[in-house]
């Protein structure tokens, strides 16, 4: 087959860093990775899985790719979620993700751009500072319509009004997206009963930019400090973030760019600290069954695996059992790295075969503290006519602890400020 | 024939060389400066990664049953390695030669063990596991283990004359072919499995030490930047 001229394979091998190039040559061609590959179990395409994504890394950095094998290599580099399970399996370690995020970002630099979906999603957050395409000024607007609806004890103060010990970030789709709003709200309400001294951005929070990390935009590092200087500006010192995407940004991708005094907590193991400290008290019995989803932002890419189980352990009457798959090994619902953007169908796959690795536990309810899995795996349900229940971690707790503020009650009030 | 094995075994050497010469100059070509680590290693991390490579320890947390083929063959092939040098050292090191009964029991553990991941990834979790390549350098390996075993046990070849032609190469002193056919296909298996190793054998070590490395700097991390 012709080699394809019009690869630049020295531009993408220049875009990768020194270690990635030797990680190349470290597959052992074991395997290991496509048994436990999501996407894989879903399309088994030697493509998609990561010993053949490095095998043809390694040709296109020595020699190019055919035109075909190009084709067939993009394809798998998008068809794959990030979500680190491979890195987890890999015998020698190759920190494989990291990888594919880099491997994108070279290619896009070497003229080869993301699928035309991604593109758009990415146009979007730089146009917008939004992933929704909406104004900024709407962002804060989910704290001051819980307060008018009483879902709040007080209401929630922006940054620049009251410099708070605790900034608290909502991410995107917590603020925009009027089905995960009560993300939002819960969380603030839950951050007021522990009695902490919290503030948002309102209108000046930014995009976390971390899903231009994940699809490849060269710009990321660029957009990062940006939000840095930001924080620094504001002399934010301590950030919870109750979305894992925006966490695994602002506590992972922004390593070496966010000054190290400023601490990034994941609002699970913020509120796993307040209740071991006696300042939250789930005290309402909810008598349920359930199975734990690990977000893979959250577990396998920041290692926070205990606290969520405690937290669901300390609700009285919630009895807790594992998937087979869970932890390090937790399989992703394929709502990360953009492949629900460019593979819409793998993904409602990937989500309905987590579905039912949860309905084998035996459970009532799926629990898990990202929006974003909440709605894959809402998207399982729907694909396999699932009778499960999936519930963000936020709505358990409050329904523990201040029932008042059920995703219920928020989204009826919500909708009645809408007329 | 002593000539024509000689020049093929340098040529594979060559070859071999060359390959792993032309990979790092790449590397020194196409990476940014910028990227290059430059970070003291320290002896914790030089530790953890020296017993992660030595027990697989990654292997082992995954796939246990798999992790005893594995390790089987890498001690295995590292024992027959290392006893296989008393051909080209004189005089022959103490430690090497008291290899021998270790090498003998290798020997069969060798192919015991190619068997064994053989069945295990082939017929028991039946995935379509071993590439292609991995099925070449399998079988040269089986094959290579099957002469040795058969040169051993069932046509002894002259120690001696083996003797003499490998320092010839290593002394750059061509030197008379043994007769024994058996070596001689023993010898061409190697040279050919010389040319085709995999480049993980030298990547992979560097690679566990930059991620224990990276695990000790980032200990909640999975990501650097």
């Amino acid at each position: 087959m012709a080699k394809d001229k019009a690869v630049p394979t020295d531009k993408i091998a220049a875009g990768l860093t020194w270690r990635q190039l030797v990680e190349i040559e470290a597959c052992a061609r074991c395997g290991e990775c496509l048994v436990w590959c999501p996407t894989y179990e879903q399309d088994p395409r030697e493509s998609i899985c990561s010993r053949g994504k490095l095998g043809s890394l390694k040709r296109i950095v020595k020699s190019g790719l055919g035109e075909e094998e190009q084709k067939e290599f993009l394809e798998g580099l998008y068809e794959c979620s990030a979500c680190g399970q491979c890195h987890i399996v890999c015998p020698v370690r190759i920190n494989t993700h990291e990888l594919w995020e880099q491997a994108r970002q070279s290619l896009v630099k070497a003229g080869i751009p993301q699928p035309e979906q991604q593109i758009k999603h990415l146009a979007a957050i730089r146009e917008f500072n939004n992933s929704f395409a909406k104004p900024q000024a709407e962002r804060g607007l989910w704290a001051e319509k819980a307060w008018r609806a009483g879902l709040l004890k007080e209401p929630v103060r922006l940054w620049k009004e009251h410099t708070a010990s605790v900034l608290y970030f909502a991410g995107c789709t917590a603020s925009f997206d009027p089905a995960m709003q009560a993300v939002a709200v819960q969380s603030a309400r839950l951050l007021q009963e522990a009695g902490i001294d919290f503030s948002i951005l309102g209108p000046d929070e930014p995009c976390c930019a971390s899903k231009l990390r994940r699809m490849g935009d060269p710009g990321f590092a660029d957009e990062a400090r940006k939000r840095a200087d930001l924080f620094r500006e504001q002399g934010i010192r301590t950030i919870v973030v109750s979305c894992a995407g925006c966490f695994k940004g602002l506590h992972s991708d922004y390593t070496g760019i966010l000054p190290v005094s400023v601490e990034v907590l994941h609002l699970t193991a913020y509120l796993d600290r307040l209740i071991r400290e006696g300042h939250l008290r789930p005290s309402r019995k909810i008598p349920m069954k359930v199975t734990y989803h690990d977000p893979c932002h959250l577990g396998r890419h920041n290692q926070i695996y205990s606290e969520p189980r405690s937290l669901l352990n300390a609700i009285p009457g919630i009895s807790l059992v594992e998937m087979r798959r869970h932890g390090p090994f937790s399989a992703c619902c394929g709502m990360g790295g953009g492949l629900k953007l460019a593979k819409p169908e793998i993904q409602k796959k990937m989500s309905a075969a987590r579905i039912r690795q949860a309905e084998e536990t035996g459970a009532e309810a799926i629990v898990t503290p990202c929006q974003t899995c909440q709605i894959g795996l809402t998207i399982g349900i729907e694909a396999i006519s699932s009778c499960l229940k999936v519930y963000h971690m936020n709505e358990v707790l409050v329904r523990s602890i201040c029932p008042e503020a059920g995703r219920e009650h928020i989204e009826k009030a919500f909708a009645a400020t809408e007329e | 024939m002593g000539l024509v094995l000689s020049l093929g075994f340098y040529a594979a050497f060559l070859f071999f060389v060359a390959g792993y010469l032309a990979r790092m100059l790449s590397w020194a070509r196409d990476a940014p400066p910028q990227a290059v680590p430059e970070r003291n290693i320290s002896l914790y991390v030089c530790l953890s990664a020296l017993v992660d490579i030595l027990l697989l320890r990654r292997l082992l947390r995954v796939n246990d049953v798999l992790w005893l083929g594995e390790w089987t063959f890498h001690a295995s092939l590292v024992i027959l390695f290392l006893s296989h040098l008393k051909y080209i050292l004189d005089p022959v090191p103490a430690i090497i030669a008291s290899m021998e009964i270790p090498a003998r029991v290798a020997a069969w553990l060798l192919p015991a063990s190619l068997l064994f991941i053989g069945v295990i990834k082939l017929v028991i979790e039946k995935k379509p596991y071993i590439s292609s390549y991995n099925f070449m350098l399998l079988g040269l390996m089986m094959v290579s283990c099957v002469s040795g075993l058969v040169m051993k046990y069932s046509f002894p070849a002259d120690l001696a004359d083996i003797k003499h032609f490998t320092m010839g190469l290593v002394t750059f002193h061509a030197g008379i072919s043994p007769g024994s056919l058996t070596f001689l296909f023993h010898f061409f298996i190697f040279l050919v499995i010389l040319m085709s190793l995999p480049t993980h054998i030298f990547a992979a070590p560097l690679t566990m030490i930059e991620a224990r490395q990276r695990d000790d700097e980032l200990p909640y991390l999975m990501h650097e930047k």
